[in-house]
């Protein structure tokens, strides 16, 4: 027993003495010539699963624009809530490209660009019940969502004693609506819109606006710079809304940067430290098209 | 990468209430799957064809279904509360194991002893109140430690409908904080802790006896 | 009639009534909805007995010697075995898997995948419970016969060889094969690291198309149907073996 515990000392001691990336990631992924993207397998629209086990979404569409302007292959590596973080701390990840809410006491750990999706939170609840947020602002009522979900701490903000019962999947949250077990579901309104077509079921108003960013590792400017950039090129060439439309069925409800405003030059392609390859002839139309997961 | 333990101080009271929750969740399932499974086990060996198959099948098909499974049927289709629905598949699922174990112990034991008992006169419980179990009790306590300590440890998956116990409190304090690390070297010290302790409490009743002397 | 062909009767008609009862309720599920993705599920199912079967193997390779030296080595050799089995086996399957992952990594050098870091987690689950489950069969071969047969002679080496382990080979069969259907359950978590096994498919199909109903009912029956196979192949190999686990 004793000798366990001093193995997982001796593994702990190792890990913090383990050294930093010296190098940016940008840099590592152009030596690598891959760009391995993590993504998540149970978030539609924004990045899933299809039926023949392809990884398609908003996010996995971003993953295979930057990959392209970079210049090298993509390679896509599914991650879960629970193993995101510690993916890409080890390096096995050279960034989460998927539906992580940026909060300050993450932002302690890891860093994240600007923010690409922003959803907005609704109240999903039972047919017949009352659809009024001030209704569920109390201890008597206890709300559902996924663990992990930006919405619960917003939720907390406005109603701090309030109770929650957290699950896995969005699914399960749902079912455990219709059993009654909880009394409001907190979630997004794409997640809502999509559980709301089974029916019983009645789509509160907007309350909040939740933001996804890509998730990086800590202190690694340089690539977190290279991200920022893409996705501010990407917006002023058009096709961060074009994808946003795709996906979501709308135009972007926000401004990409701080607050609307593009940092000025953004499109000007730096000496170093900026890869900025054209895209290969039909590379977008397929992107924008149905076809886009063959791009990886 | 650098760890930051404090937060484990700065959670504290959350990993607490997640370890009573833990250690009273596996306790009942302890003693539920006991109850059933020494139950089922005892009827088991009763040499009746219906009985036999009767067990038959509920160990089989309790035994070929992962203890997740069982939860979500509990919880989400049956639609039982949620610590309810915990407990209920926490010892249906290890009642089945221990009523195989208890049927291996009844079997160990003479076959002279539960006949000569029946031809006495003494019914089937009275057989097993005060020759069987006694004796059989002893002999299978160490297979049930392992039992018990499998209890402890599939007591985690209850995490998944929400019932917050301490893989319920880490996962939470991973999506808060991701300082994942940190949380899950501190649960697993916990449950390895516990499953010392089961171990350690088995051990120190193996002593005692059943039958009154 | 007599009380047994009674008893029976009465058995199959049980049967009969809750399959019937079965097949009612499910008959009006949401399959349409499922449809689609079963040959994403098929294959998942597949991935799940892939990772039990491959883990078993390494399993049984590594555990013959670490059983062998928890018996047979010395004092302390025989204490480091106790000490990782007993480890492995007191630790929930859950971290197993996640320490192999992100710390294997660190301890080779090279980036593992996912896929690898299950197989070995898995490797090394079934290792420990294999060792034990090995132990008990070279302990259940009575002891006169180890006594007889190195009084007539036979050295340490050829006792184990030919009397102690076909011995014991026959008789943990049974407790091996219980190990493949836990086993075979717990590749279910290697779902936390992101491998699209059985539990991890349907989870992923639940969020997708809104059936949770049915693909409660497929998971159920995916492994139900799985390891009941591997116990009805357990049955073919030894018609008199009790499951003692």
């Amino acid at each position: 027993m004793m000798r366990f515990i001093t193995a997982l000392a001796a593994l702990a001691v190792l890990l913090t003495t383990a050294p930093l990336h010296a190098e940016s990631t940008l840099q590592t992924v152009l030596k690598r010539k891959q760009f391995i993207a993590g993504i998540v397998a149970d978030s539609p629209p924004s990045a899933y699963v299809d039926a023949q086990g392809h990884n398609v979404g908003y996010c996995a569409d971003i993953a295979r624009y930057l990959a392209r302007r970079i210049g090298v292959p993509l390679q896509f590596v599914q991650v879960t809530a629970t193993s995101r973080v510690p993916l890409l701390q080890t390096g096995r990840i050279d960034a989460e490209v998927s539906v992580t809410t940026p909060n300050k006491v993450r932002n302690e750990v890891v860093d994240f660009t600007f923010s690409y999706i922003f959803d907005n939170g609704v109240l999903v609840v039972r047919e017949g019940d009352s659809a009024n947020l001030k209704d569920y602002q109390n201890a008597d009522k206890v709300m559902g969502a996924t663990q992990g979900n930006g919405f619960v701490d917003r939720w907390k903000l406005l109603s701090p004693n309030a109770k929650f019962k957290l699950f896995q999947d969005e699914s399960d949250v749902v079912v455990a609506l219709k059993k009654k077990d909880i009394d409001g579901y907190i979630t997004g309104s794409f997640a809502a819109h999509r559980f709301a077509k089974a029916g019983g079921l009645t789509i509160g108003p907007v309350w909040a606006s939740s933001p996804d960013a890509i998730m990086v590792r800590e202190d690694d400017s340089k690539w977190r710079n290279w991200l920022n950039w893409a996705l501010q090129r990407m917006w002023t060439e058009g096709t961060l809304q074009k994808l946003y439309v795709k996906w979501y069925g709308f135009e972007p409800d926000f401004s990409l940067g701080d607050g609307g405003q593009l940092q000025p030059r953004v499109m000007e392609i730096g000496k170093e430290n900026d890869p900025w390859l054209a895209l290969p002839p039909g590379f977008l139309d397929k992107l924008l098209g149905d076809q886009s997961y063959t791009l990886d | 990468m650098s760890l930051d333990w404090s937060i484990l101080w700065q959670f504290r009271d959350a990993l607490l209430s997640g370890l009573l929750t833990t250690l009273w969740i596996s306790a009942v399932g302890i003693i539920g799957s006991t109850l059933i499974g020494v139950s089922v086990g005892c009827l088991a060996t009763v040499p009746s064809p219906l009985l036999r198959r009767i067990t038959g099948a509920y160990v089989e098909l309790l035994r070929n279904l992962p203890m997740i499974v069982k939860l979500f049927f509990l919880y989400f289709i049956a639609g039982l509360p949620a610590v309810a629905s915990a407990l209920l598949a926490l010892s249906l699922h290890q009642s089945a194991y221990i009523a195989d174990v208890t049927k291996a112990g009844i079997r160990s034991i003479a076959r002279g002893q539960i006949d000569a008992a029946l031809s006495l006169g003494h019914s089937w419980t009275q057989v097993f109140r005060y020759v069987l179990l006694p004796q059989v009790l002893r002999v299978v306590m160490p297979p049930m430690t392992t039992q018990y300590v499998a209890v402890v440890k599939n007591s985690a998956v209850v995490a998944l409908i929400s019932v917050q116990d301490l893989t319920f409190e880490t996962q939470q304090i991973n999506v808060e904080t991701f300082r994942g690390f940190e949380a899950a070297t501190a649960t697993t010290v916990l449950y390895i802790l516990i499953a010392m302790a089961v171990i350690g409490t088995m051990t120190w009743l193996q002593p005692l006896r059943f039958d009154r002397r | 009639m007599s009380s047994e062909r009674v008893q029976t009767m009465l058995w199959w008609c049980g049967v009969a009534l809750v399959c019937a009862f079965a097949a009612e309720s499910a008959w009006h599920l949401e399959w349409a909805a499922v449809a689609p993705s079963w040959l994403f599920l098929l294959t998942a199912l597949g991935r799940s007995w892939l990772l039990a079967v491959v883990a078993i193997g390494v399993g049984i390779v590594v555990a013959f010697p670490l059983a062998v030296l928890r018996v047979y080595g010395p004092a302390g050799v025989r204490h480091a075995a106790v000490t990782l089995i007993e480890a492995v086996r007191a630790t929930p399957e859950l971290m197993v898997i996640f320490w192999v992952y992100f710390t294997l990594p660190y301890l080779i050098g090279t980036q593992v995948s996912a896929w690898n870091a299950a197989l070995g987690s898995l490797s090394v689950i079934a290792a420990a419970y294999l060792a034990e489950v090995i132990r008990a069969g070279l302990y259940s071969v009575p002891v006169g016969q180890i006594e007889a047969a190195r009084s007539s002679g036979l050295n340490a080496y050829q006792v184990f060889r030919f009397i102690v382990l076909p011995q014991a080979l026959r008789n943990m069969l049974p407790a091996l094969i219980a190990q493949l259907v836990a086993l075979f359950k717990t590749t279910s978590l290697v779902y936390a690291i992101g491998v699209m096994d059985f539990f991890r498919a349907v989870n992923v199909t639940k969020n997708a198309v809104f059936a949770p109903y049915a693909l409660y009912l497929i998971l159920g029956a995916g492994y139900f149907v799985s390891c009941f196979a591997i116990t009805r192949v357990v049955r073919w190999f030894d018609p008199r073996y009790q499951l003692l686990e």
